[in-house]
């Protein structure tokens, strides 16, 4: 159990961490599982990833689910435990026809996600700092909607790690 | 001082987010707490001593203490709402 401490500057930001190549647009996926095992073979191919992580990721979302019901636009997080990480990195996909994530907290809920972000990180307090600022992102109604119509990996990128 | 336990799935990145802004938002109403981040499934053997427990998901048992599930900290939607019901369940 951590105790939670003040905001330390991390020089990890998430511009570091979040590559063009690391974003899948207008993925064409029918499930969450689909989408997953997209994201994390991406990670794992760029070495950012061991390869237990995508089966890690798959486990912890039937465990624990990461939809969250942003208004518009609802948004996945699936990850799995830093063990499983190598470098830390963000991988993140637009999907062509929205799939159906359980809600976080609210499993009975299913949510139709159409923005799947998947965060990788290595240590607890990079992935609270990583995290936070995704979220803050992810709050920003107006960037929530161009990224849903983002046709590229690099305006992928470019808006998930617009200040 | 009040001591709330945050969890989530896998402590490692969620439950980080919630503790930090619901630590700040309850700063702003004068509010000064400590607050300690677990897994879910921990809840039952750690919650001794906490006042409160704010989790992003399920958790089973939590020793009588009351449980706020909550995602509005990380949607930003009803954040307010949660906060009131945190700081008067902690009697602030």
């Amino acid at each position: 159990m951590a105790k939670v401490t003040q905001r330390t500057p991390i020089h990890d930001s998430l511009a570091l961490v979040i590559a063009p190549d690391l974003c899948l647009p207008r993925l064409s996926a029918k499930t969450a599982e689909e989408v997953i095992r997209a994201l994390a073979r991406r990670l794992a191919e760029k070495g950012h990833v061991r390869p237990t992580f995508e089966q890690a990721a798959l486990s912890r979302e039937k465990r624990s689910p990461t939809g969250l019901p942003f208004p518009g636009v609802a948004v996945a997080l699936p990850h799995a435990e830093p063990e499983h990480v190598a470098t830390p990195a963000i991988a993140a996909a637009t999907l062509v026809a929205p799939v159906v994530f359980r809600q976080m907290g609210s499993p009975a809920i299913k949510l139709s996600v159409s923005v799947v972000v998947m965060p990788a990180f290595s240590a607890k307090e990079q992935a609270g700092a990583g995290l936070s600022e995704l979220i803050d992102r992810l709050q920003d109604e107006a960037l929530r909607a161009r990224l849903v119509s983002a046709s590229t990996a690099e305006e992928i990128a470019d808006l998930l790690r617009s200040t | 001082m009040k001591k709330i336990l945050v969890a989530c799935g896998t402590a490692i990145a969620t439950s980080t987010v919630v503790a930090k802004k619901l630590q700040e938002a309850l700063e702003k109403r004068g509010l000064a707490v400590k607050i300690d981040q677990c897994k879910a499934s921990e809840v039952a053997a750690k919650v001794k001593g906490y006042d409160l427990v704010v989790s992003t998901t399920e958790v089973g048992d939590t020793g009588g203490k009351p449980l706020v599930r909550t995602v509005s900290f990380l949607t930003g939607i009803g954040v307010d709402a949660d906060v009131q019901k945190i700081a008067k369940l902690l009697g602030g």
